[in-house]
């Protein structure tokens, strides 16, 4: 695997339907343009993830973030600050097994936010990059 | 999910948008190698007049039964398509959205990397749908009623709106007589009526209505059940007594804490609450030709209440005794109808307003009051500290929830917002609404306000409630999570997490487990986040249209 200047990490979001995927559509409406490999996939609301999504997509791809609503400002009380504890949870998961945690982030933001997304996007698509191809995807 | 999937995949071009960018024909030849896919067809619009029963037509002729649709991700859209899949016999949860123009067409430059996203997008798409179940109606079985806690005007007010709705209304009132803190008011700022009046007119007819139980000298002591099902216990004078009602409305209203010291004032004749000049005023103590000196901020500057209130009195002293009214803020705060108006009004009557900041100092001597203080805009054509003599100086009182809130939120099961007050700080929610349907806030307990936006909560609720309880039995589309027993385990993990109290434990025969008991979340209450499902430790909970499977199967479909 080559860590040159052509490496084009994936990433997968998963993204609350009342904050990041409205966000996501948000940008698309201002026609901003993020990196192709970026896919998005809808989850009600943040605290639907599971450990399971972001290690299966691990498996795969090379970073895995999750997009919440605002601090304090979940549609369900308190489900970004459930999927912060599955991210660290993830984290510490990865840190076991040799991989570096930064591959795995929550990011909170609003629904009228398309800059902000594809900020967010960017920069992990950034930092993602200099990481380099992800040592725990399984070949087949 | 059934073994006889036939797919159906229907591509929009939204008049000739996403073609640019994306090369439908090789996607649609990659798609047809796929065996469950029965049926493709490119359309330039699939919005557009005719094409709905076209599509229920396919449906029908190639016997379809889920539909993928490639196109946009617009929620409008989203709607005509599960109309159309209803129209044709199927259920509207067999149908997948792809959205090529939101996550390709709009945000990516040309190139093969476009088309091979969207290549993989419609991948996922058709995993997902391969996967999706289907999902049913229940009838429910709902009381028609509705408790009303607090018997101020919020509460008479809620009961009057609810009664006339149709529903039985019981309220609760903790004290021995109906009308709460407004009775205490001289003067409501755009009312015409006296509050007094106001408020025997409403209790006249809250008397009178045959469908308004009145319990007064009694409180809730215990909740049980969701909406639609709720037992309240009330304690009214040491006997406790069980209803059934199918939602709740709090309307416990606000007190008031009267505290000069803030202020660096004791308690003296001439040191006034606002409150308590509301009720000298209406007792008809004269003020003519005095020195008043107003003083709202420091402690109130979450609400702008007290600076309504203040700017109320001061024009009806300026105006009615010809008094000498000076006013000192912190901020002047407006916001809202006729009161910019209000302020003009007292500017012009001749009330003096002085915005102060840091260096303001109150001293009382033999029964004058000394304001000294500093204007921050005059620095430099009036510098220093001025002297500013009063008789009576008014200060506002801190607005805190109503006695016993705290309580009543452990027994309703709410959690308290910003101020310890019921209203949550949530751009997801209106202000009436909680965290449990079928309970509702109106008036004060939300935060601090004014009579005219307790009618409209008033209407708000009980438009609400009736569109949730709309007859004796109400049809629920089961979008709530289910559960299989043969994995629960009893643990408690999702009753505890949930965060609209939509799940009970039941025991039942059929229930195939070591305890014939499982978890069971109540479709009516339940808002379907899903932080049970993902927090169940046994995967038994699983959210229609996002289960385990059909999420996995995005991901497995997805390119490493």
């Amino acid at each position: 695997m080559s860590n040159g200047k052509d490496f084009q990490p994936k990433i997968v979001a998963f993204c609350c339907e009342n904050s990041g995927w409205l966000a996501a559509e948000a940008a698309a409406r201002l026609e901003l343009g993020y990196p192709e490999k970026v896919e998005l996939i809808k989850l009600p609301c943040s605290g639907k993830i599971d450990v399971l999504y972001f290690m299966k997509a691990m498996e795969k791809v090379d970073g895995v973030m999750i997009l919440a609503c605002q601090k304090e400002n979940c549609k369900f009380l308190k489900g970004n600050e459930r999927a912060k504890s599955r991210v660290l949870q993830t984290q510490r998961l990865l840190k076991e097994i040799g991989i570096e945690e930064d591959r795995v982030t929550i990011q909170y933001l609003a629904a009228n936010m398309g800059n902000k997304f594809v900020e967010i996007v960017q920069n992990m698509y950034d930092k993602v990059r200099e990481l380099g191809p992800n040592p725990g995807k399984v070949i087949k | 999910m059934e073994n006889n999937v036939r797919v159906g995949v229907f591509f929009c071009n939204c008049n000739g948008k996403l073609a640019e960018k994306v090369d439908y024909g090789f996607i649609v030849s990659e798609v047809k190698k796929l065996p469950v896919v029965e049926y493709i067809r490119e359309s330039q619009n699939l919005c557009a007049h005719l094409e709905g029963e076209l599509i229920q037509k396919e449906i029908t002729k190639h016997q379809l039964n889920r539909v993928v649709v490639v196109g946009c991700a617009e929620a409008r859209g989203e709607k005509f398509f599960t109309g159309v899949l209803k129209k044709a016999g199927l259920n509207p949860h067999h149908f997948s959205m792809v959205p090529i123009l939101e996550e390709c067409s709009s945000v990516h430059g040309n190139g093969n990397a476009v088309t091979a996203k969207a290549l993989e997008l419609t991948m996922m798409g058709i995993s997902r749908a391969v996967q999706l179940d289907e999902v049913g109606f229940g009838e429910f079985a709902v009381e028609r009623s509705v408790l009303v806690i607090g018997g101020g005007l919020a509460g008479l007010e809620t009961a009057l709106e609810c009664a006339d709705r149709g529903f039985k209304v019981v309220l609760l009132e903790k004290d021995e007589k109906l009308g709460g803190r407004l009775l205490r008011v001289n003067t409501i700022f755009g009312v015409a009526k006296k509050p007094a009046d106001l408020l025997q007119e409403k209790i006249k007819a809250v008397e009178g209505n045959t469908n308004i139980e009145v319990f007064t000298g009694s409180r809730l002591v215990d909740l049980d059940g969701a909406i639609g099902d709720y037992t309240a216990y009330l304690c009214k004078g040491g006997t406790e007594v069980k209803i059934k009602v199918g939602a709740i409305i709090v309307a416990t209203g606000v007190q008031t804490i009267f505290c000069p010291v803030k202020y660096g004032l004791g308690i003296a004749d001439n040191v006034i609450g606002q409150m308590k000049l509301e009720r000298v005023l209406a007792d008809g103590k004269d003020f003519t030709q005095k020195r008043i000196s107003f003083i709202v901020g420091k402690a109130t500057e979450d609400y702008n209440l007290s600076f309504i209130v203040g700017l109320k009195n001061a024009l009806l002293l300026r105006k009615k005794f010809n008094a000498t009214v000076n006013f000192f803020y912190t901020n002047v705060k407006v916001g809202g109808d006729n009161w910019e108006a209000l302020y003009t009004e007292a500017r012009a009557a001749g009330v003096n307003f002085f915005k102060f900041v840091d260096n303001f100092e109150i001293a009382a001597q033999n029964g004058e009051i000394t304001i000294n203080y500093e204007d921050p805009f005059l620095q430099g054509k009036l510098p220093g500290t001025h002297k500013i003599s009063s008789d009576y100086i008014v200060l506002p009182e801190e607005i805190v929830p109503a006695e016993g809130t705290e309580e009543l939120a452990k027994i309703l099961k709410l959690e308290l917002g910003p101020g310890s007050f019921f209203g949550a700080d949530n751009a997801h929610l209106l202000p009436e609404y909680t965290s449990r349907d079928g309970i509702y806030l109106v008036g004060g307990c939300q935060f601090p306000c004014m009579m005219s936006d307790i009618e409209i909560s008033a209407k708000t609720v009980a438009e609400e409630i009736l569109k949730k309880l709309y007859a004796d039995k109400v049809l629920v589309e089961l979008t709530s999570p289910t559960v299989d027993a043969t994995k629960c385990v009893v643990c408690l993990t999702c009753y505890r997490c949930c965060p609209h109290q939509a799940i009970t434990v039941e025991h039942r025969e059929e229930f195939k487990n070591l305890y014939k008991s499982a978890a069971q979340m109540n479709p009516l209450a339940c808002r379907r986040c899903g932080v049970c499902a993902a927090e169940c430790p046994g995967k038994a909970v699983q959210l229609p249209d996002y289960t385990d499977a059909q999420i996995l199967a995005q991901l497995e479909a997805m390119e490493g």
